[in-house]
Order: C-alpha cells, then sequence, then structure tokens
C-alpha cells in the first residue's frame, strides 16, 4: 500500500533548482534511503515533506491527504514525524522532558486540571510518563531518563531525538543523518534499533552517508543528484549503478 | 529540604498577612507598589520569559486597564467589580486585535513594533481625541463606590486586594510549567522549528500567551488605580515598558523569583532610598551591568522541569 507519493515535485530557490521534477514512491512498512553526493537535494526534500518548505511545483499526497500546503505542526499531527541533521534538543531539558515533546499533542488535560493537580492531570501525567518509557525502552536510553541532554553524549543525543519523533507512534518516520558522528559500535545499534522501530509497523525514509548501514538496513534506494532523482533501486542494484558512481566518484571512475 | 520550604511558605503567608497591622502608611504604600509592580512583572514574564516574545510596550497594556477602570468608574458610574473585569477583558481584546496581524514576526521586530504602539498609546491618552482620558493632567480625584458597605479604598483593602491578585498569578505562574499551555509555549520558545516538527502549533500558543500577558496586566492596571486613586500619562510611557522589560531580564526570564526580586529591586529600592534619588539612575545603571556580566542569565536563572517528582520516582 503506497504511504507517501511525491509526483512531480520541484522546489527553486531564486536561482538555484534544488529539486528537480521528483517522483517517488514509499509503501507501507518499508524502509527507504535516500542518498546522495552534498548539495544535491537530500533535505530540502525532507523539508518539503515535513512542510518547513513550501514546494514550487508538484503534489504530496500522505495517507491520502495532500499535504503540500500544510503547516510542519498540522503534518506532524497527520503522523510525519522527523529528525534534523543537527541535534535539535531543549538542552536544559532532561530526556525525558525532551522525549515527552513528541507525546505533548496527544496529552489531554486541560489548564484547570493542571491548576489545581486533579485526577485527571495526574491520570494523564502517568500515562504520558509510561509512554515516554516506552520509546526510552525502544532505543535503550532509560537509564539516562533523568539526566539533563546537555550533560549527555553526541550518540545518546541522537537517539533521544529518534525516541521523541517515534513516541507518537507516527505512521512515517523521516531521519536525516542519524548516524552521523556516532562511532562503529553505536552505528550497529543504530541499525538494530531501526530495525525495532520497523516492526512497530513504521514506514523509515533514512538520508545517510554510511554505505553499509543503508545496504544492511534499506529495500529501496534512492539517489539524488543536483536535484534529480537518478536512479532508484535494491541496494545491490544501486551500488553497481554508473550514473551512481560517476555522481560520487567522478567520471573517470564510472 | 520539603519541610524547610513548607516552613518558609507559611512563614511568608503569615508575615503578609501580619504586616499592614504593623507597618506604618508609607511602608504600607511602598509594599503594595511592590505588590502591584510584581504582578505586572509576572505579566510581562508570560510574555517575555515564558514565551520568548520580545514586546517591549507592556505598559500600554498597564495603562489600558488603569484607564478603562477609571474611566468606567469616573464617567459611567459602573459597578468596581464589573469594571475591574472590564478592565482585564479590555486589555485581552486590544492584545489580541495588536498580536493577531503581527504574530508572524520574530525578537527585534517585534520589539520595534511594541515600541511604537506604546508611544501611539501615550500620544492617544495625552491628545484625548474621545474626552475621556483627561488629557495630559490624566483623571484624578475618582470616588470609588464601597462595595457591599466596604470601603475598598483604604491602604490596608488596597493591601490585600493586591496581595490576592499576586498570590493568584504566583500559583498560576507555578503551575504553568506542569500544563500542556506551558509546556508548549517552552518547546516554541527554545526552537519552534523542532516544536513544529512534533506538532506543536506555535501562532495559537503565541496567541494566547500574549493576550493573557495582557489581560494580567489590565487587571493589574485597575488594582494601580484603586490605589493611586488618580490615573495620569506618565506612569505608561517606554520609560516604564522598558523598566519592565530590564526587571525580567535581571530577575531572570521565566523564573518567579527571579521576577519577584527584579520588582523589588527595580521599585521598591529606589522608594527606601529616595534621599539619595540624583545617584539612583547612577546606582542601577551599574548594578545592572555587573550583573548582566557575573549572571548573565539574571538574577535567578529559571530552572525548569515539568515532570513532578511523584511521577518520577514510578517505574
Amino acid at each position: 500500500m503506497t504511504k507517501l507519493l511525491i509526483q512531480n515535485l520541484s522546489k527553486q530557490f531564486a536561482a538555484l533548482v534544488a529539486l528537480d521534477n521528483i517522483s517517488l514512491e514509499l509503501e507501507t512498512n518499508k524502509i527507504y534511503g535516500l542518498i546522495g553526493p552534498n548539495g544535491s537535494g537530500k533535505t530540502t526534500l525532507f523539508n518539503c515533506i515535513s512542510g518547513v518548505y513550501k514546494p514550487s511545483s508538484g503534489n504530496i499526497t500522505f495517507a491520502h491527504h495532500s499535504i503540500i500546503n500544510m503547516a510542519p505542526e498540522k503534518i506532524a499531527q497527520l503522523g510525519i514525524r522527523r529528525t534534523f541533521q543537527t541535534i535539535r534538543l531543549s538542552s536544559e531539558l532532561t530526556v525525558a522532558e525532551n522525549i515527552y515533546a513528541g507525546y505533548h499533542h496527544y496529552s489531554k488535560h486541560n489548564f484547570i486540571q493542571a491548576l489545581f493537580n486533579l485526577k485527571g492531570y495526574r491520570q494523564d501525567e502517568i500515562h504520558c510518563w509510561r509512554e515516554v518509557h516506552r520509546a526510552a525502552k525502544l532505543l535503550d536510553i532509560e537509564p539516562h531518563l533523568r539526566l539533563k541532554v546537555k550533560t549527555l553524549a553526541y550518540g545518546i543525543q541522537r537517539k533521544v531525538e529518534i525516541a521523541r519523533a517515534i513516541i507518537s507512534q507516527p505512521q512515517l518516520l523521516v531521519l536525516d543523518e542519524p548516524a552521523a558522528g556516532m562511532n562503529e559500535s553505536e552505528k550497529i545499534e543504530l541499525t538494530h534499533i531501526i530495525k525495532q522501530i520497523q516492526l512497530q509497523n513504521i514506514t523509515i525514509l533514512i538520508i545517510e552517508h554510511d554505505m553499509h548501514m543503508i545496504s544492511t538496513l534499506c529495500d529501496t534506494v534512492f539517489v539524488l543528484n543536483h536535484g534529480k532523482l537518478i536512479a532508484s533501486g535494491s541496494p545491490t542494484e544501486i551500488l553497481n549503478n554508473k550514473q551512481v558512481i560517476s555522481a560520487y566518484m567522478g567520471d573517470e571512475h564510472a | 529540604m520539603q519541610v524547610n520550604k513548607s516552613i518558609f511558605i507559611i512563614s511568608l503567608i503569615i508575615c503578609s498577612i501580619g504586616f499592614p497591622f504593623l507597618a506604618n502608611n508609607i511602608w504600607l504604600s511602598i509594599i503594595t507598589t511592590f505588590l502591584i509592580y510584581s504582578a505586572l512583572s509576572l505579566s510581562q514574564d508570560l510574555i517575555l520569559g515564558k514565551a520568548g516574545i520580545y514586546a517591549m510596550g507592556h505598559a500600554m497594556f498597564f495603562g489600558i486597564g488603569a484607564y478603562t477602570f477609571a474611566i468606567l468608574i469616573n464617567t459611567y458610574n459602573v459597578n468596581l467589580f464589573i469594571a475591574f473585569m472590564a478592565s482585564g477583558i479590555i486589555s485581552y481584546c486590544i492584545g489580541l486585535i495588536i498580536i493577531y496581524p503581527i504574530k508572524h514576526l520574530r525578537g527585534d521586530y517585534f520589539l520595534v513594533v511594541s515600541l511604537g504602539l506604546n508611544i501611539i498609546f501615550i500620544n492617544i491618552i495625552n491628545n484625548d481625541p474621545f474626552g475621556l482620558t483627561g488629557g495630559p493632567n490624566g483623571i484624578f480625584a475618582i470616588n470609588f463606590p464601597s462595595v457591599g458597605g466596604l470601603d475598598l479604598t483604604g491602604a490596608k483593602a488596597i493591601y490585600f486586594i493586591a496581595l490576592i491578585f499576586l498570590s493568584v498569578m504566583i500559583l498560576l505562574f507555578y503551575r504553568l510549567n506542569y500544563s500542556k499551555f506551558g509546556r508548549a509555549i517552552y518547546y516554541l520558545n527554545h526552537d519552534h522549528i523542532a516544536a513544529k516538527s512534533v506538532g506543536i502549533k506555535p501562532s495559537l500558543n503565541k496567541l494566547l500567551s500574549f493576550s493573557l500577558g495582557t489581560m494580567l496586566a489590565g487587571f493589574t492596571g485597575a488594582i494601580y488605580t484603586l490605589q493611586y486613586g488618580a490615573v495620569s500619562p506618565e506612569a505608561f510611557g517606554i520609560e516604564q515598558s522598558i523598566l519592565l522589560f530590564a526587571v525580567v531580564i535581571v530577575g531572570g526570564q521565566g523564573s518567579l523569583i527571579g521576577v519577584v526580586a527584579g520588582s523589588f529591586v527595580m521599585f521598591v529600592l529606589p522608594e527606601i532610598f529616595r534621599s539619595y534619588a540624583e545617584y539612583r539612575l547612577l546606582v542601577f545603571g551599574a548594578a545592572m551591568v555587573i550583573l548582566m556580566v557575573i549572571r548573565p542569565n539574571g538574577l535567578f536563572p529559571s530552572k525548569f522541569g515539568f515532570f513532578q517528582k511523584r511521577h518520577l520516582q514510578q517505574k
């Protein structure tokens, strides 16, 4: 079943064409990779999907809704959650409080209940706290829940960001370079975690430069170069594709 | 720790209730002023510290509340309670009307716009186009009706009104971090892109925090009118707005204790050292610079945490 459908998407910044007529299709419960040299438009595509940028033309359909003119918060509420290339967490808050942000929309108390600490509020808090625990457990960061984010290692902060994105059980998870800055053992752990996330019926789209990780994880890989979709297929097909090799290494290697 | 805290709070309550019966009228009036300005600074803090909206025209909403209250009572002989509610509600509506078209402005732009609006407001009340505000002299010798046989204009009565109002505001601010709204504005203030990516609505929360802040300022304005029995334009000018802005920055953005301490420093100390009036600004200027160098996050920086300890202990 098609989850996300992108049709003829283009994005132009003044004279620069960042995305040029891109069409792709994501199906339910699969892991997709998005690769390409620096500046090829990967993050621009992510920003168009999550509503940060308004595309110049084309259409994006998610679960039968056109999300092309939707505000980012509306798209998030529909079930698309993302992480960022540079970590965006509130460093003064604890890990638990950061993860909770992802569940904020689903917390059900009103201001009067919070003001007087009424029963409905207390039940809601306990429910939210359980959800935070569940997300933290999936990413194996439970021991850090009460620590401030700024005291933690980079790899753990990355996981906190992913936990914040998956706590609301989204239908599509968009990860922007999740393994950037991680060491080898952390990358292996992350690969395992992403597989676990897929088991929760979440479609995943990843930007990543680590080809090993992409080929172990992904069912289908899309390759962007200069804003154009130059190839798509299984990881083995992509690794042997001449156009892809020339985009990365230059024409003489192809 | 918990016991110490309760002892502190109980003694604070006893002291604040007992205070007007022991103090002389000068001190009573100074402390009442302090209570009113603390409430006002807290309402500015909701906008500036909690929601991160750089609005520097807060004295305008204080003035709208004060003038509404004065005009309703002086010109239209409205019931005291209704006039009080009206001053908050009118401030709220004007706040909403003002923020709505400029809600997308950020930081410095917002600051300039709000400062400009404050100047327009002062011009309006000075020029008195509707014959209501009394021009540069303001409205004075307001006769407040008694409410159910109680005279609310006595120094003690006003002290208690201000005390109750401030206590309600402190309760509101204390519980804000634990509420959905308080958390939303915290996330938006710290990283609005990340907050939007998890589904938190930016404009709704911005509108709400700004208009609630202006409503609280309006109520405070009404209490101010009640205390002085008069209103005049100079109490609501941009100097006041800048001072309020400074209170929040110096005290600590988003910090309850910080903002109350900041208003003590800014509004009460000058009264105590009135005899050294000519050195006042010099000392304050120097103190502010030193403070910003050694404690850049304010006197008492805010601590934020919103899972109550009880929840943290649960597995």
